[in-house]
Parts: C-alpha cells; sequence; structure tokens
C-alpha cells in the first residue's frame, strides 16, 4: 500500500484549502489536486496575485482567502495545480490529468470540495457569443482584470447577482438593464424563515445594503420578468424580455444571466452516491453526514458541492471533514475532539441561520424551465427543447433514454449543462418534480481526454517528488 | 500586475499578463465574437462559465486540440487557434 495517501482533496477553493490545511496540520498525509493554474476555486480565484484595486474592489468577501492561501501554502500539503480528475472510484482510488499525461493515487480518505456551479437554464439565443453566465464574468475579471467594454444587459436571481451588479458598477461597467426573476410573492413566502434569519442580521442588512446600492446607481431595474432572450446574428445584439407581462426590448453587447448555484455532482453520480433533492432550490445533493461523510465511508464532500452554504461555511465544513477523517486514523489529539469539532459546528449553524431564509427568498420562479421549442437546451449537440417534448411524446420518460435518442448529454460537456433542464423539461411534461426521474448516467472519464491520458497511467508512489 | 507574456492566437501576436487564462486574453484581445464553431450546425461559439463546465471554450494550443481555454494560462509562446468544426479537420 505504498502509493497511498491519508487524503486526497479534489478542488482548491475554499472547502478544499481548509481541508487540506486542517488535515496537514494535523499531520496526515495530503495531496490537493486542482485544475486551476492557482489556489482559490471560484471565489478566491488567482487571489495571490490579485493587486491592491482589485482587493478593494471585491471587498472583504474576496480578502479573506488571502489568509486561507496563505496557511495552506505554509501547510505541508502537496498541491498539484492543473490536475483534471477523471475518475474516482469508491475505493479511494483518484485518476487525473496533469500536462497531458494520467496518474493515478490512491486516497485512505477523499474530500471532494469541487463546489457549485451556475444553474444552467436554457434561453432562445444563449448559444450566441456574448451571452455569459454571471459567474462568467466574475471569473474572468479575477483572472485577467479586465472588464466589459460595451453595454450590459443582467438577468436572473439570488444574492450573486446584486453582488456582480455592485463589482461592475465600481469597475465602470455600463449596465443597460438589471432584469429581477424572483417572483414577487417570495417575499411573503419566504417571510415564516425570518426570525431565524434575524439572528444574523448583519447578513441581512448586507444584502439589503447590496440592492440599495443598486438602487442608487439608477440603473434601469424591472422586477417581476418571467422570460428574457437573446438576438443576434452571430453575435448577441438586442435582449428581449417580459415584466409583469409587457415585453421589452434593449440592446446590448453582453447579456449575463444568473438563476442561482447548484452543486456540482459529477463526481458524486459517477459514485453512485445517495442524493436527496432540495424542493426550494431546486437541486440535487449527495447525501452526507454533519462532517461531509457520504454512505460510503471514504469519500467525504465537503463546501458547495455538498449543499450551497457558501464561502464561509464552506471553509468550516472543510475543517470539519478533516478533522473527523484525522479521527478515524487516530490522529486526532482529545483536546480537537472535544474542542475543535463542537466549536465548529455551532459557528456552522450560526453561518447557516439566514440560509433557510435567502432559499425561499430567492426560490426559482415557477415557469423557469418553460423553454421553447426552437430553444437549444444541450448546446453541444444542439438538441432543442422540442426534440425533447418529441421524445417524450413517442412515449420516453427517463433522461437517459433520451440521451441515447437525441444526444441530449452527450457532447464534450458531458451533460454537465443541460442535464437539470433535461431533466425539469420531462418532469413539466408529466406534471412531476424531477426528483421522481433518474438523472444522466455519469461515467469515467469524465472529462475529455486523449487516447494516451486514457491508456496510460502511472501510477504515483507515496514519495516526495 | 507582474510580467506580460507574447502569445500566438489566429497568428496575430498579443502581449499579454501572464496570469490571464487563454480564454481570457482571447476575450480581451479581439476574440470576442468567437472562440470557436460548433462542429454540429458550425455556429459561432464563446465562452460561457468560465470554470471549466460548458466546455465553450475548447480551442487548440500547440497543436493539440480540445483544450479548455478558461483553465489553462498563457505561456510565452503559446501558439491558440479557433478550433472550427471538428478538431482536426479544417472545416
Amino acid at each position: 500500500m505504498g502509493g497511498q495517501r491519508d487524503v486526497i482533496v479534489i478542488g482548491a477553493g475554499p472547502a478544499g484549502l481548509s481541508a487540506a490545511t486542517r488535515a496537514a496540520d494535523l499531520g496526515l498525509d495530503v495531496l490537493v489536486l486542482d485544475e486551476q493554474p492557482a489556489p482559490g476555486g471560484q471565489l478566491y480565484r488567482n487571489i495571490e496575485r490579485a493587486g491592491a484595486d482589485t482587493l478593494q474592489i471585491l471587498g472583504p468577501d474576496y480578502s479573506l482567502g488571502l489568509s486561507l492561501v496563505e496557511k495552506f501554502r505554509k501547510s505541508a500539503a502537496q498541491y498539484q495545480a492543473g490536475s483534471i480528475v477523471w475518475n474516482i472510484e469508491p475505493n479511494g482510488n483518484v485518476y487525473f490529468s496533469q500536462g497531458g499525461r494520467s496518474s493515478q493515487v490512491r486516497g485512505k480518505f477523499v474530500i471532494i470540495a469541487i463546489g457549485a456551479m451556475e444553474r444552467a437554464v436554457p434561453f432562445s439565443g444563449w448559444n450566441l457569443p456574448g451571452v455569459m453566465g454571471v459567474g462568467g464574468i466574475d471569473a474572468n475579471f479575477k483572472s485577467s482584470g479586465t472588464v466589459p467594454d460595451s453595454p450590459v444587459v443582467i438577468a436572473g436571481s439570488g444574492p450573486l447577482l446584486l453582488l456582480i451588479v455592485g463589482h461592475l458598477t465600481s469597475l465602470g461597467v455600463e449596465i443597460s438593464a438589471v432584469l429581477d426573476t424572483t417572483p414577487i410573492g417570495n417575499m411573503v413566502s419566504a417571510l415564516p424563515q425570518l426570525p431565524g434569519a434575524l439572528r444574523r442580521i448583519d447578513y441581512l442588512l448586507k444584502g439589503l445594503g447590496m440592492l440599495l446600492n443598486v438602487k442608487r446607481t439608477g440603473i434601469p431595474y424591472h422586477r417581476g420578468v418571467t422570460a428574457y432572450s437573446a438576438h443576434g446574428n452571430g453575435r448577441l445584439e438586442r435582449v428581449s424580455f417580459t415584466a409583469k407581462g409587457n415585453i421589452h426590448r434593449v440592446e446590448s453587447g453582453l447579456f449575463l444571466t444568473h438563476e442561482g448555484i447548484v452543486p456540482r455532482c459529477d463526481f458524486t453520480r459517477l459514485l453512485g452516491l445517495l442524493h436527496r433533492w432540495d424542493p426550494v432550490q431546486r437541486y440535487w445533493y449527495p447525501q452526507t453526514n454533519q462532517y461531509g461523510a457520504t454512505e460510503n465511508g471514504v469519500i467525504y464532500i465537503a463546501g458547495d458541492g455538498a449543499f450551497i452554504h457558501g464561502g464561509i461555511p464552506a471553509i468550516l465544513k472543510g475543517a470539519l471533514a478533516a478533522l473527523d477523517i484525522a479521527e478515524k486514523l487516530n490522529l486526532l489529539p482529545a483536546s480537537d475532539k472535544a474542542d475543535a469539532i463542537p466549536r465548529l459546528e455551532k459557528e456552522l449553524s450560526a453561518e447557516l441561520a439566514p440560509r433557510p431564509f435567502v432559499d425561499a427568498l430567492y426560490k426559482p420562479h415557477q415557469g423557469l424551465y418553460n423553454v421553447s421549442n426552437e430553444t437549444v437546451v444541450c448546446r453541444c449537440e444542439e438538441v432543442t427543447a422540442g426534440d425533447i417534448r418529441q421524445a417524450v411524446e413517442e412515449g420516453c420518460r427517463e433522461p437517459n433514454e433520451i440521451k441515447a435518442l437525441t444526444r441530449c448529454g452527450m457532447g464534450h460537456c458531458q451533460g454537465r449543462m443541460c442535464g437539470g433542464a433535461l431533466a425539469e423539461i420531462i418532469a413539466g411534461e408529466f406534471n412531476l418534480e424531477p426528483e421522481h426521474l433518474r438523472p444522466l448516467n455519469i461515467r469515467a472519464p469524465v472529462r475529455n481526454l486523449s487516447l494516451s491520458e486514457l491508456s496510460e497511467v502511472v501510477l504515483l508512489e507515496n514519495s516526495d517528488q | 500586475m507582474g510580467r506580460t507574456v507574447a502569445i500566438e492566437f489566429e497568428g496575430a501576436t498579443l502581449q499579454v499578463p501572464d496570469t490571464m487564462t487563454v480564454a481570457a486574453a482571447i476575450l480581451s484581445h479581439g476574440g470576442k465574437n468567437h472562440i470557436r464553431l460548433s462542429p454540429v450546425s458550425g455556429e459561432k461559439r464563446a465562452p460561457y462559465c468560465f470554470m471549466g463546465v460548458c466546455h465553450e471554450c475548447l480551442v487548440e494550443i500547440d497543436g493539440a486540440p480540445n483544450q479548455q481555454a478558461c483553465i489553462i494560462e498563457v505561456r510565452e509562446g503559446m501558439k491558440i487557434r479557433r478550433q472550427l468544426g471538428l478538431p482536426g479537420g479544417d472545416e
């Protein structure tokens, strides 16, 4: 068993960095695999090289990552940037490709900390250049420091939307309109959750502050938007939208949308782990215990990949996973067991107090997946909502059947972008919730590989390189 | 900001900060209209998610097709080409 590490952490975002640092500090042999060139994940992307102006614009929520990354760099955790993990086996075998060459390594435990992605919601024209996810423009700014030079239209719902509007305005980007798709009735239906959220009034005030900031800029702000689409010939030229029953049009060079974020379940699906459906935020999440352990025992999930809780909870969840694993390896000092674990749990519970309110407030609107028949759902294979509905009419009911019939989910992204929408569209045809359907199967390799990356795998020994 | 490196995109030389991803470099230097053509219909596509999920940013780097431009950083002398249709083909 010479090639075995104590823990392999996949992902170097808030949860992964926290888990790796904590585990390494307890004396565990830790390997971190991350596909990005530098640590930070999406939230703290490129933070080590961020200039003072970037830090100022992105504010304390971003610069919090500085100390996290610094502690990680000082720890004994081994870090392999640019590593694309393409298979994980239930026994802790992890396969990854780096610089075009594949390796295999085995962990006594594996912590999957790959976080979340923006919910991909198809709409007419979303495949035009000039249409991006809000998260995409945020990542581009963190990575390059560049900002859009043409007027931007932003649509969707959720706290991240307001945050990005704030960032873009402080960068001097011209925003022609904000299209808010949050159902107006959510404010009322979220009220029962408000008392719990008042435990963290600072969070609520911060959210309110973001909203007021957007109002103060005087940007046209449309509430109750129920549909939007992008138009143009080979590139975005115009956005149209329906707000309170009226159709509007606005010229735009860049259209950014955001309908919330969802856990990335690529690996947990690959591993065949149990998933549950969250009816409020409408996403699947892998089932874990309070330390992130799955029913498999070897595989842990930390951070937003387990459930969407945000950055600070991800850091806490990462630490909890590390401590639980240390305990299983008999490397956790008794004092930590008595103190550190309960303290972290208490901190996490306080952080999560506002979450049910925020989730209810930004519950996706009902018509989110009323996708028109001509709209491309699977971007890779250009399968439309009409193709999917046709397959349903022909007697199909399961996403995997429809994939086989239409190629929806069979392209480069392997169904990551269309899998959720496919299930929602089918469920809509049957008046069901997607939880009653079986989501797309995920098989290894979960990333595009060359044949040599697939056939020549080097077994990594447990030695310092 | 740190150093800049020279990369080549579709034959044109670009000077970009060495911390940029390939996708960011192309988008901010004249490649915003498209980064590839869909192999199915040939329609123009550009990076969408910027975080390794959507695979809309696939480019050819130094002769190797299907490289994810949004998670690969620029390097001095890197040669990048748009992927037009199926990888390896010129159509």
